[in-house]
């Protein structure tokens, strides 16, 4: 029985008994619903903002606030439009859980929370969000954007990779590395690659493939060549880590070893150095070894590049390879 | 001239069309609100600093604000009336003025960025009324790393931006170089000079002669810069149509170190020169109904390279010689000259069609994607070779007649089909039925070529079964089935089997057909309003059909087979893959965000004697978000990761030592080898933001550190006959680098419209790597004789840089 029919046959069992069990009492929903509801009465944003008036602030200077355009919250309910007919909750005289408003924090799930914001947001870059990962794994939009932010996109950071390394950490770390794409620098963001709300491709990638995503800012790189380097054309993956290395540039192993695990040539030098018995007798270290020129110069620098230059194709009839 | 009518005829319609009427709003019954005191609101240079305490108040990666660096924020239209009246506009300037010191030391130190200057101007204008919304933004103006955007959004008719994005991609500072020409597809040595070292008489001497040359050399920066100009073009005035319209132009003009060789014992690192251009044009239309959406995309991406080649001189010949020996020879034998095909120019195309049914019974929505595609480029093809004097060919490979086609003709077709169904037919059950169809057709024509010049060094024929051999226009197609369950146990915590069966089939490679079987178990949940928990666990196997290790030469028309019969390439080998990561989130109170994360994972090649063995990863994190209040937020966060991947290999000679076909046919040899390879890497990211005297005096500090520590660990047995002759080295220092930046900045609000803030910037990189360590741009052997290689000092340079930086910040 293979490992995969095993977890599967576990994680069914699991489910299945979870499903079938007491169910736990549900102290995240929202209890402010009442059974019977009330006619809605919307105060209007005149009132809310009398007590919240950090939050209508905020939302003046957002686009949700251009009254001149019919989808927008300032063209229906203005605040009642995303946290409902506030009229309860201010007859109760206001506070948390009061009257039945969507509060959008905890007491929410993140599926109440999404049906508010895909009420409009439905289309373009969102039209695939039912069933992406990001919703598979119950994120809600305030999760990662902020009505009351200020910020562009209404985004709840300054900009997007502080958003996304939330979760994220260890691309946090890799971005962090020498060799990185210039994010860090404010030049590119993570949609410039992703869209998290949805795609058809893995990894959440904004384009039919990976390859297809890189070639848009390398297109040099995409060919087709006359002599092709099948990893090359399947994934840039295999052999890159797009969100950073210590390895230049962003490769997933240093050179020569990320040739070497696929290649292994006849003739061709291949560990780094090895030192005599003599030498080893001596202590020399690999640097002193190299101090003194060994081993060949085809291993360093560039390793294998060194003469394989054009190893993401070669249009050349001397090509074959990757050599011109 | 020509585009002039549309672009009037385009204004005047975004002009004429009306936009909606805005609707009559509820009037606020409320009348004792208006008696209430209004809090003091004045014009601000940003808008006030809003603490949203439910979210986490800062805990993503810290960018270094880096010296020029404005980053406009929206703009605080705050007046004396609690209900905005519109229009608003506002302007705010920002005058940078900044001195650095080390900006030299090191490329690295302004890879994308531009320090080189004194001053820099940022603006974020933005005017607003209840239609129309417009903003200018732009960051680090004058500098060579500037940016601007310009927003125009008129509600319900459009939204256009235009942005323009300078990226500067410096490679080295002062790197030698003998030739003329740095920058140019021709690369020249003078004569002389080459007919000095051409004349040497001794390896010992041929390494003295070219030292005494490159003492000499000139001294170049290597970069160039990324030049992005976008225009995009949103039209909601017919809704529910909305059309979209994206114009890319891009162009990177430069130098770029890299490589060219004139054989084993000759290897020449030289500028590349960089001269791109690429232009995209996507349109799309989008129609959505209540229940159904429908859209459609266009689009198409020419690249163009007016650096086609470069030809850089051979520094150790003056004169053409072929024969075999060129290729391990320096100054005995070689072309005068070698000429690599840079990139060539091509074409991107592509349709994409999206279909999206929702509201179906059982709570399901359909989604279908189809995509075609083509990727084209038909440059014409270089000879052979530059070198005159190739001996052992049947034609004379320098002469353009004798290539065997004129142009590449290259072609791939690319389809994807996506479809996707899902449901909630219960409300603890949920359903996702997932296909995925993805095929690349090569097009490419097989080109029969008798045999080759590597290196322009000397002719190869490669003896095959028909006299040549041929290129592989390799193919993939990729299917996946993909089947998820939700069972949702309780609000908010939701356990996920995700199941997916991909089958793989290759055209021209080692294995057609494999596929693989994923299962992916997740658990999201909120076990208590204090916290939540994400844990998954993923398991793989992949299966690949018989490895055929020799293919890629036979289907060439190869006899001879030059690779080790027993490695299996990682991408296509069997793989048996576990990943388990584990994040919690925990929110004591409702300023204070605590954070962990586990994520581990391998690779496992259970068929693989030779290539990769396995593959791990271990990534521990934990991150501490807190606003302690108003006025003071800090982050911390910390993250250790471990790569470690095991390769083996073999050194083999034909007919000799290790030889797998003949002399050593088994897995065990005494020339066989392993390598371990370690990356550990430790992350701290710190930032502190606080207000020091309210709306006066604010600190913001951000501080990060990185520490990678790299290892090579080789082994292999002693002894015999061995092409390892002694005890492999490991390597210790493996692009270990130390880098940190801390980064305070005080702002001093003086009044209104006047901001001063000081800010200073260190940083420092440190990097210890085996390929520096005795670096010299001409390598000897112990004996002093030359080493086979010229390098122009390219690598990556410690740098400790400081910058001080003045910004006047003015609101209008």
């Amino acid at each position: 029985m293979s490992r995969v029919t095993v977890t599967a046959l576990a994680g069914l069992s699991l489910a299945l008994g979870l499903a079938a069990g007491p169910q736990p009492e549900d102290a995240t929903a929202t209890s402010a619903t009442p059974a019977t509801p009330a006619p809605a009465v919307f105060m209007g944003a005149e009132v809310c903002q009398q007590c919240h008036f950090d939050r209508f602030e905020s939302y003046q200077n957002s686009p949700h606030a251009l009254a001149g355009d019919p989808r927008t919250p300032a063209a229906k309910q203005a605040c009642e439009t995303c946290h409902g007919a506030g009229g309860q909750h201010v007859d109760g005289g206001g506070g948390r859980g009061v009257g039945g408003v969507k509060p959008f924090n905890a007491t929410m799930t993140a599926e109440a929370k999404n049906a508010v914001c895909l009420e409009c947001h439905a289309r373009g870059i969102v039209a695939l969000w039912p069933g992406s990962m990001h919703e598979s794994r119950d994120l809600a939009c305030t999760d990662c954007h902020s009505i009351h932010s200020g910020h562009t996109k209404l985004l709840a950071e300054a900009s997007q990779p502080p958003v996304c390394v939330r979760c994220h950490q260890q691309i946090r770390a890799q971005l962090m590395r020498p060799s990185h794409h210039p994010i860090r620098e404010q030049k590119l963001v993570c949609t410039d690659c992703h869209n998290p709300h949805g795609t058809v491709s893995e990894r959440l990638i904004s384009a039919t493939t990976i390859n297809d995503k890189c070639y848009e800012c390398h297109a040099e790189k995409r060919g087709p060549f006359l002599w092709e380097h099948p990893p090359v054309r399947e994934s840039c993956l295999n052999c890159h880590e797009p969100h950073g290395s210590t390895h230049e540039p962003l490769l997933r192993v240093k050179r020569p070893l990320l040739c070497q695990r696929c290649h292994n040539t006849v003739g061709h030098p291949s560990v780094l150095w090895a030192r005599t018995q003599d030498e080893e007798a001596a202590g020399l270290s690999p640097y002193e070894l190299r101090r003194q020129g060994l081993p060949a110069t085809m291993l360093f620098q560039r390793s294998c590049t060194n003469c394989h230059v054009n190893l993401h194709g070669s249009n050349h009839p001397s090509g074959k390879l990757f050599h011109r | 001239m020509t585009r002039t009518p549309v672009v009037l005829l385009l204004v005047s319609w975004i002009l004429w069309v009306p936009a909606p009427p805005i609707p009559a709003q509820e009037e606020a019954p409320s009348a004792e609100a208006e008696n209430e005191p209004y809090p003091e609101h004045t014009f601000r240079l940003y808008s006030r600093r809003q603490v949203e305490l439910r979210l986490r108040p800062d805990v993503g990666l810290r960018v270094p604000l880096l010296a020029p660096v404005f980053s406009p924020r929206t703009a605080d239209f705050g007046d004396r009336d609690r209900v905005r009246s519109w229009p608003q506009s506002s302007v705010a300037f920002s005058l940078d003025f900044f001195n650095a010191d080390g900006e030299r030391d090191s490329a690295k130190a302004q890879e994308f960025r531009d320090l080189d200057g004194d001053a820099a101007v940022g603006v974020d204008a933005q005017y607003r009324s209840e239609r129309t919304w417009l903003r200018l933004t732009g960051r680090q103006l004058l500098l060579d790393d500037q940016d601007a955007r310009l927003e125009l959004r008129r509600v319900g008719v459009l939204a256009a931006k235009l942005d323009l994005n300078q990226i500067p991609h410096r490679y080295a500072f002062d790197a030698a170089s003998l030739y003329d020409g740095v920058g140019t597809l021709v690369l020249s040595i003078p004569d002389a000079s080459q007919a000095f070292l051409q004349g040497s008489t001794s390896v010992v001497d041929a390494a003295a002669r070219l030292s005494e040359l490159v003492a000499g050399a000139s001294r170049h920066d290597l970069g160039h810069r990324r030049d992005r100009l976008g225009f995009e073009l949103d039209l909601t005035a017919f809704d529910p149509l909305a059309v979209e319209l994206v114009v890319k132009h891009e162009t990177r003009e430069g130098t770029r170190p890299w490589s060219g060789s004139f054989g084993l014992a000759n290897v020449v690192e030289i500028p590349w020169p960089v001269d791109y251009e690429t232009r995209e044009v996507a349109l799309s239309a989008e129609y959505k109904l209540p229940r159904t959406l429908v859209s459609g995309k266009v689009r198409v991406s020419e690249f163009f390279n007016d650096a086609h080649a470069v030809a850089f001189d051979n520094p150790w010949r003056l004169v053409d010689s072929g024969p075999f020996t060129a290729l391990t020879s320096t100054f005995e034998e070689g072309p005068a000259s070698g000429l690599i095909d840079l990139y060539p120019d091509n074409r991107q195309e592509e349709a994409v069609f999206t279909f999206v049914r929702s509201q179906l019974p059982g709570k399901s929505s359909f989604f279908a994607t189809l995509s075609q595609g083509r990727l084209e480029q038909d440059d014409p093809l270089f000879p052979y070779s530059t070198n005159t004097a190739l001996t052992g060919a049947p034609f004379d490979p320098s002469d353009p007649g004798n290539r065997p086609v004129t142009r590449a003709d290259a072609q791939l077709d690319t389809r994807l089909v996506d479809l996707r169904w899902t449901s909630r037919p219960a409300d603890v059950f949920g359903l996702q039925v997932h296909y995925r169809d993805y095929e690349l057709d090569n097009e490419t024509a097989q080109v029969f070529i008798p045999g080759f010049a590597p290196e322009d060094a000397y002719w190869r024929p490669y003896g095959g079964t028909a006299g040549g051999f041929t290129n592989l226009p390799i193919a993939h197609a990729k299917s996946e089935l993909g089947l998820e369950l939700a069972f949702h146990l309780a609000a908010g915590t939701r356990l996920t089997l995700d199941y997916e069966h991909e089958d793989v089939d290759r055209e021209l490679r080692e294995v057609e057909r494999s596929e693989e079987q994923r299962l992916k178990l997740s658990l999201d949940a909120k076990p208590a309003p204090w916290m939540d928990l994400r844990a998954s666990y993923l398991v793989a196997e992949r299966d690949a059909e018989e490895y055929d290790f020799a293919q890629f030469f036979r289907n060439q028309g190869i006899r001879f087979i030059p690779v080790l019969s027993f490695l299996r390439k990682f991408d296509q080998a069997d793989r048996d893959r576990d990943r388990a990561q584990l994040m919690a989130s925990f929110y004591p109170t409702e300023s204070l965000v605590l954070g962990a994360q586990l994520i581990v994972g391998e690779d496992d090649y259970p068929e693989s004697s030779f290539g990769v063995l396995d593959d791990e990863h271990q990534v521990y994190s934990v991150d501490l978000s807190w606003a302690a209040s108003a006025r003071l937020s800090l982050f911390a966060s910390y993250s250790f990761e471990r790569y470690q991947v095991a390769i083996a290999g073999r050194e083999w000679i034909a007919f000799g030592p290790g030889d797998p076909f003949r002399t050593e046919p088994g897995l065990d040899s005494p020339s066989n080898w392993s390598a371990d390879t370690t990356d550990e890497i430790d992350s701290v990211a710190f930032g502190l933001e606080v207000e020091l005297i309210p709306e006066r005096l604010r600190l913001d500090l951000a501080y990060t550190w990185s520490k990678s520590d790299g290892m090579i660990a080789y082994g292999s047995p002693i002894g015999e006959v061995d092409n390892n002759p002694g005890t492999p080295a490991d390597f210790a220092a493996v692009d270990d680098v130390t880098w940190y930046n801390l980064n305070p900045e005080l702002e001093y609000t003086v009044g209104e419209r006047l901001a001063i803030s000081l800010a200073y910037v260190r940083e420092r990189y440190e990097i210890l790597d085996f390929n520096d360590e005795g670096f010299e741009l001409v390598p000897t052997a112990p004996d002093g004789s030359f080493n086979g290689g010229l390098f122009m000092g390219t690598l990556p340079l410690d740098f400790d840089l400081d910058v001080v930086v003045l910004k006047l910040k003015v609101g209008i």
